[in-house]
């Protein structure tokens, strides 16, 4: 398995179906708190912008059946899709994201961020190439599942 | 014979585009999104590109909501990304939302009902560079 760094560039020619990659990312407080306050969102009375506190507050998490605050979706999704863009490096492209969420994510939960190389297509200059990626915790479990596709440049 | 889902949802407004704000992709805020993202490409933490997934962050307005009456909750579902052209610092994107469809499926664990709603990002011609596809499912749970 691979890790990925944006600045090494993956070339069509190189890629073989079956090809993983991965990275790894444990989801804090701190995090969350620091992506739902971009743009200067208060997070309000009820501990974000839900109201409920799913993603902030133990309690309110609680009362709705979680053992512990989620992360919310869309901040998962992004690292998700990071680890695409990495991938892509900065010679290639992404044309689609399209990701499921199966189960919630819990703060704190151990996560890889996984890809793998499931089709091919060359073209002009380059080359389509498309991924499953998923989110997977130390439960194995799979909270976010999804498709990519990338266009890659040839050498 | 299984029966029909009940659910109530306002047909009038599905695939009605409604104009849902102008948002202006400042540098501080992208530097601060790829900093807590822990982003390290050069694309976005040096030439001035901003991250796809920062396109998911922008908060415009709600658009055409068809009030889906069904269940007692709600969750989001999933969500599909298609990029058309990439985005730099400085422009001004506008958001524009529609509601696709509504419908229902009934399985193994009861019946659910699925909202579409797209919302297309357009730059300064008002040509699109993105729609973010959103899948909310509402369902009941217990009596």
């Amino acid at each position: 398995m691979k890790t990925v760094d944006p600045t090494t560039q993956n070339y069509f020619d190189d890629i073989d179906l079956g090809d993983e990659f991965e990275d790894e990312w444990t989801p804090t407080m701190d995090q969350v708190l620091g992506y739902l306050g971009l743009e200067g969102d208060a997070l309000g009375e009820g501990g974000g912008p839900t109201g409920d506190g799913r993603f902030t507050d133990p309690e309110g998490a609680k009362k709705l059946g979680f053992p512990k605050p989620i992360v919310p979706g869309a901040f998962s999704l992004s690292k998700l899709t990071k680890l695409v863009t990495d991938w892509a490096g900065t010679g290639g492209s992404v044309d689609f994201v399209d990701v499921n969420f199966r189960r919630p994510v819990l703060h704190d939960d151990a996560l890889k961020v996984l890809g793998l190389v499931t089709d091919t297509e060359e073209g002009d200059g380059g080359g389509t190439v498309k991924l499953d990626i998923y989110l997977e915790n130390d439960r194995g479990e799979r909270p976010l599942q999804g498709t990519a596709v990338v266009q890659l440049p040839k050498r | 014979m299984s029966e029909e889902p009940v659910f109530e949802y306002d047909e009038s407004v599905i695939g009605i585009e409604e104009e849902v704000g102008t948002i202006t992709v400042e540098a501080e805020t992208v530097s601060r999104y790829c900093e807590l993202m822990g982003e390290t490409n050069p694309l976005y933490t040096e030439q001035g590109f901003v991250p796809p997934s920062y396109l998911q962050r922008m908060r415009f307005r709600g658009g055409p909501d068809p009030k889906v009456k069904f269940g007692n909750t709600g969750f989001h579902a999933g969500s599909r990304m298609e990029l058309l052209k990439p985005v730099k610092v400085g422009q001004t994107l506008t958001g524009w939302a529609q509601a696709k469809e509504v419908y229902a499926k009934t399985g193994r664990s009861g019946t659910m009902v699925f909202q579409v709603s797209r919302l297309t990002y357009r730059d300064e011609d008002g040509e699109p560079v993105a729609h973010s596809d959103q899948l909310m499912v509402r369902r009941q749970i217990g009596e």
